[in-house]
């Protein structure tokens, strides 16, 4: 986790975003209006959390919004970066449950380092460390049990030289 | 010609070219679609540019036959147009190509795509559900196939929902799909919804078992030994 602390501790997302947004709308023409005053206040009220367990955002002032996803319930991590977006040098990170929805659950916008973001919230899928993870709990329970087994030998023989002495 | 162009669009457009950074754990795999792809890629392109080029002939013989002023201004018109879209479609389908890039590990499986919007997908073989092999027609005369992973989750049509990876115009399909499968199976179980890994399960390794019958014997011995003092 502390490898990245950085992206345990984005809150906010870029100030280019807001930028995006402006371009977005302006590609809307004559509905322009309609399209930027809801992306403004987006970005102004739009928080991230990395938690250990999962991750949530909020956004909005009229209709307030919040999601949250644990990490394990992830299914497939889309990074995607149009043509804006490269220039002024952020991504999205979409993410994706196993819920009814075509589109994705959880989108952080606005993300500088995207591919961090990525190879964060990747490590922490389903599948990524089951061989490593299941190595490990293996050994400890061999450990435990060959504890238990020479306490208990330990106990026998000490009986043994008790009902001899 | 082709080269320049693209080198300067990506350059402009700030498109990576690369292959993408292939996610953690285990061998990796980094391939491309098949040539073949492209050669079926462009066949269905120029099919498709046979009919507005034949409309466009029409028009010609239309205004050669009837001497009609207003197709005297059109098919001029359209000629420009209808070179510009072909050409620009040419780039597009070329591109798609050349950006298309796929990555198996031993874990999860990423691919890249797309030139105006880069989308790069990446999910694990844990989270796979459905993988299906595609074959058309003319697929089958060039030798390629498609593959889809689908995960779990809904909406959208078949082959355009963001749950589905599609491995277009691969020629090792059902190598590649039993491969993902084989590594699911070394992966164990689970129902691909974000269920608990092995290592939370319940169940024991045939190493675990021996050392709980030790422990056993000891357990018997210690009983033994207890009945003995008394």
């Amino acid at each position: 986790m502390t490898e990245y602390r950085d992206v345990l501790a984005i809150r906010r997302p870029h100030a280019n975003l807001l930028k995006v947004y402006l371009l977005q709308s302006l590609a809307a023409l004559f509905a322009f209006p309609f399209v930027a005053v809801p992306l403004y206040f987006k970005y102004h009220t739009l928080k991230y959390e990395f938690t250990e367990e999962g991750i949530s955002a909020s956004w909005g002032i009229l209709f307030r919004r919040e999601i949250y996803i644990t990490y394990r319930r992830i299914q497939d991590i889309h990074v995607s970066r149009n043509l804006f977006e490269r220039w002024l040098g952020i991504g999205k990170v979409e993410l994706q449950t196993a819920s009814g929805s075509a589109t994705a659950e959880l989108s952080l916008e606005g993300m500088e380092h995207h591919e961090r973001v990525r190879d964060f919230l990747y490590g922490k899928m389903r599948g990524v460390k089951a061989e490593e993870d299941a190595g490990e709990g293996e050994h400890d329970v061999s450990q435990l049990l060959t504890e238990i087994r020479d306490e208990l030998r330990r106990a026998t023989a000490a009986l043994e030289a008790g009902g001899r002495a | 010609m082709y080269g320049l162009v693209k080198q300067r669009l990506m350059r402009l457009a700030r498109t990576p070219t690369e292959p993408p950074e292939a996610p953690v754990g285990g061998s990796v795999q980094v391939f491309r679609a098949s040539k073949d792809f492209l050669t079926y890629r462009l066949a269905g392109y120029w099919i498709a540019w046979c009919f507005p080029w034949i409309g466009w002939w029409i028009l010609l013989i239309a205004m050669i036959a009837n001497r009609e002023p207003a197709l005297f201004v059109l098919v001029p018109l359209l000629f420009p147009v209808l070179v510009a879209l072909q050409l620009v479609t040419y780039f597009a389908l070329r591109l798609d190509y050349d950006l298309r890039y796929y990555i198996v590990t031993d874990r999860s499986l990423r691919v890249r795509e797309g030139a105006l919007v880069v989308k790069e997908m990446t999910i694990t073989h844990a989270n796979v559900q459905n993988l299906r092999v595609v074959q058309g027609p003319l697929m089958r005369f060039f030798k390629i196939w498609s593959l889809s992973v689908d995960t779990a989750g809904g909406g959208g049509m078949q082959g355009t929902s963001s749950h589905s990876v599609q491995l277009r115009g691969i020629e090792n399909a059902h190598e590649v799909r039993d491969q993902i499968l084989e590594l699911l199976r070394k992966q164990g179980g689970g129902a691909g919804l974000g269920d608990l890994d092995d290592e939370q399960r319940a169940g024991l390794s045939a190493g675990a078992l021996e050392r709980l019958s030790e422990v056993h014997e000891a357990a018997l011995g210690l009983r033994r030994a207890a009945e003995g003092r008394a």
